[in-house]
C-alpha cells in the first residue's frame, strides 16, 4: 500500500495534469456545465486503489479519500479502465467496455461522451500548447517509444510464455502418474521395512 | 470548577487564555505560511490537500472553516465549492483574517469567500447552516475544546462532515524522540530567524504536547454527539486528520 501522503502528491499532481489538459483543450464551463456536480467513482483492481472524480464548474477534482456517493462506479483493471477513458474521448465509439463493472447511471458516461464529441480533441495538439513545443515533443516521442516497446514486449512475452508451457508440459508429471509414483515409494517403504525386520529377526536367530 | 487552563506548559487565568493565542498568531501573522512551509518541509501542503479530500466539497456546498488564518484551506475549498457555494473563513484573529483576505485579493479568489472574526466557542451562526466544518491546526489553541466540537456540530447540517486537521501524538517511539528534540530545539531557533519570535514558536511545541492524542480526541467528538468518528495519521501521526459525521 502507498504512503498516504505520497498518494496525495501524486493524485494532486494528476490533477494538475488533468487540469492543464482541458484548459489546453480549451474546455470551457459551458462544455463542463452538463457534468457539474456528477461524481464518477473508478475502482483500480489491480492497484486496489479508489479514485473519485469529482466534476466541478471549471475544472474536475481527483481524490483518493471517499466521497458521499458516486453517480456512476467503473471498476475494472488500470488497462481497462484506460481504454476505457480513451473510448469516451474518441467521438462515435460505442459504450461498451471489455472488462469491466459499470454500476450507477450509464447516462453520466454518455453525457460525458456526447460532451467530448463535441469537441474535436487532438491530444497531441493539446500537450504541445500546454508545455510548450520542445518538452511536448520530447513527451510525445517517449510516450510513443515506451508505447512500441511495450507493445512488442508484451507480444514477445506472450510468445515467451506459451513456448515455454509447451516445451516443458511434457517433462511435467500428469495427476496419475504422480499418484502412481507416490504408490510406488510407499511400496518400496513397506517392502524396505518388511527387509529391516527380517534381518533383525535372522540376526537375533544367530545370536 | 477549574478557573485555570493550560497555555503550553504554563498554566492561566482561562480569560487570558484567549487574549494570550491572539498575542501569538499577532505576532506571526505575516510569515505565519513561510514559517509553515520551513518547519513541515513543505509536509503542511500535503496534510491539507488530505484534508481537502475528506471534505468532499461538491459544487454548491456551504463551509466553514474554523481557525482559518491566511486560508489556504478555505480558498482550496472555495474552488471546489463553485459559485452556488460558499466559503465562511473564521478566526479569533483579526490579523490573520487581514493576511487571509488580503491573499484571497491578490489571487483575485473573492467568489464564494466572507470572512468573519468569531470565537470558535460561540459561533455567529444558526443551527443546520453548513454542509462542512473544518478546523485546520486551530483546535489545540481553543480554550474549551469539547464546547468548540459542540458548536461545530451544532451549525452542521445532519449527514454534514466535520474535520479536524491537527498536530498529534507520533505513533513510534524514536520517531517521538526526533520529533521532540526537533520542536524544542530546532523549531524555536527557526522562529528567531524569521520571525524574530522563539517564545511563539516555544508554545506551538507546547500546545501540541497538551493537545488530546488520538484516541482522546476522537472519543472528545463523539461525546460532542458526532457519529461514524474516525482519524487517520499522517507522517507517523505527527498529524492526525479527525472525521465525524452529524447524525
Amino acid at each position: 500500500m502507498m504512503p498516504r501522503l505520497m498518494l496525495a502528491g501524486l493524485v494532486s499532481a494528476s490533477e494538475a495534469a488533468m487540469a492543464a489538459g482541458m484548459a489546453a483543450a480549451q474546455l470551457t464551463p459551458e462544455h463542463l456545465a452538463p457534468m457539474v456536480g456528477k461524481i464518477l467513482r473508478l475502482q483500480v483492481t489491480d492497484l486496489d486503489l479508489d479514485v473519485w472524480v469529482v466534476c466541478g464548474e471549471n475544472r474536475w477534482w481527483l481524490s483518493t479519500e471517499a466521497q458521499d456517493r458516486a453517480d456512476v462506479e467503473l471498476s475494472g483493471t488500470l488497462g481497462s479502465l484506460v481504454d476505457t477513458a480513451r473510448s469516451i474521448a474518441k467521438p462515435d465509439s460505442p459504450l461498451i467496455f471489455e472488462g469491466l463493472d459499470i454500476r450507477g447511471s450509464v447516462g453520466v458516461l454518455q453525457t460525458m461522451q456526447t460532451m467530448f464529441r463535441s469537441l474535436d480533441l487532438d491530444w497531441e495538439d493539446i500537450v504541445t500548447r500546454a508545455l510548450g513545443p520542445i518538452p511536448a515533443g520530447l513527451l510525445i516521442t517517449t510516450l510513443r517509444t515506451a508505447r512500441e516497446q511495450w507493445l512488442v514486449s508484451r507480444e514477445s512475452l506472450t510468445r515467451q510464455a506459451q513456448d515455454f508451457i509447451r516445451a516443458d508440459q511434457t517433462l511435467a508429471l500428469t495427476e496419475v502418474q504422480f499418484t502412481d509414483h507416490v504408490a510406488a515409494i510407499t511400496q518400496l517403504d513397506r517392502h524396505a521395512d518388511r527387509l529391516l525386520a527380517r534381518m533383525k529377526r535372522l540376526e537375533s536367530r544367530d545370536e | 470548577m477549574k478557573d485555570t487552563t493550560h497555555f503550553g506548559y504554563k498554566e492561566v487565568p482561562v480569560a487570558e487564555k484567549t487574549y494570550r493565542v491572539r498575542e501569538v498568531f499577532n505576532s506571526v501573522a505575516r510569515r505565519y505560511d513561510l514559517m509553515n512551509d520551513l518547519m513541515s518541509a513543505g509536509m503542511h501542503r500535503l496534510w491539507k490537500r488530505v484534508a481537502i479530500e475528506t471534505a468532499a466539497v461538491r459544487p454548491g456546498m456551504q463551509v466553514l472553516d474554523l481557525a482559518s488564518g491566511t486560508g489556504d484551506l478555505a480558498r482550496a475549498m472555495a474552488r471546489r465549492a463553485g459559485s452556488k457555494g460558499h466559503v465562511c473563513l473564521a478566526d479569533i484573529n483579526d490579523q490573520m483574517l487581514r493576511v487571509g483576505r488580503d491573499r484571497a485579493i491578490d489571487a483575485g479568489e473573492l467568489q464564494g469567500l466572507s470572512w468573519c472574526q468569531c470565537d470558535a466557542e460561540a459561533l455567529p451562526y444558526p443551527d443546520a447552516s453548513f454542509d462542512r466544518v473544518t478546523i485546520g491546526f486551530g483546535l489545540r489553541n481553543v480554550t474549551r475544546k469539547e464546547v468548540a466540537l459542540t458548536e461545530m456540530l451544532r451549525v452542521l447540517k445532519p449527514g454534514g462532515r466535520a474535520l479536524v486537521l491537527e498536530f498529534s501524538k507520533p505513533v513510534s517511539a524514536p520517531l517521538e524522540q526526533v520529533y521532540d528534540l526537533y520542536s524544542f530545539s530546532v523549531l524555536p531557533a527557526l522562529g528567531k530567524v524569521v520571525t524574530n519570535d522563539s517564545e511563539s514558536y516555544q508554545y506551538l511545541a507546547e500546545s501540541i504536547r497538551k493537545h488530546p492524542d488520538q484516541d482522546t480526541l476522537k472519543q472528545m467528538m463523539e461525546t460532542a454527539g458526532f457519529n461514524q468518528v474516525s482519524y487517520q495519521n499522517l507522517t507517523g501521526g505527527i498529524v492526525a486528520l479527525h472525521l465525524g459525521i452529524k447524525p
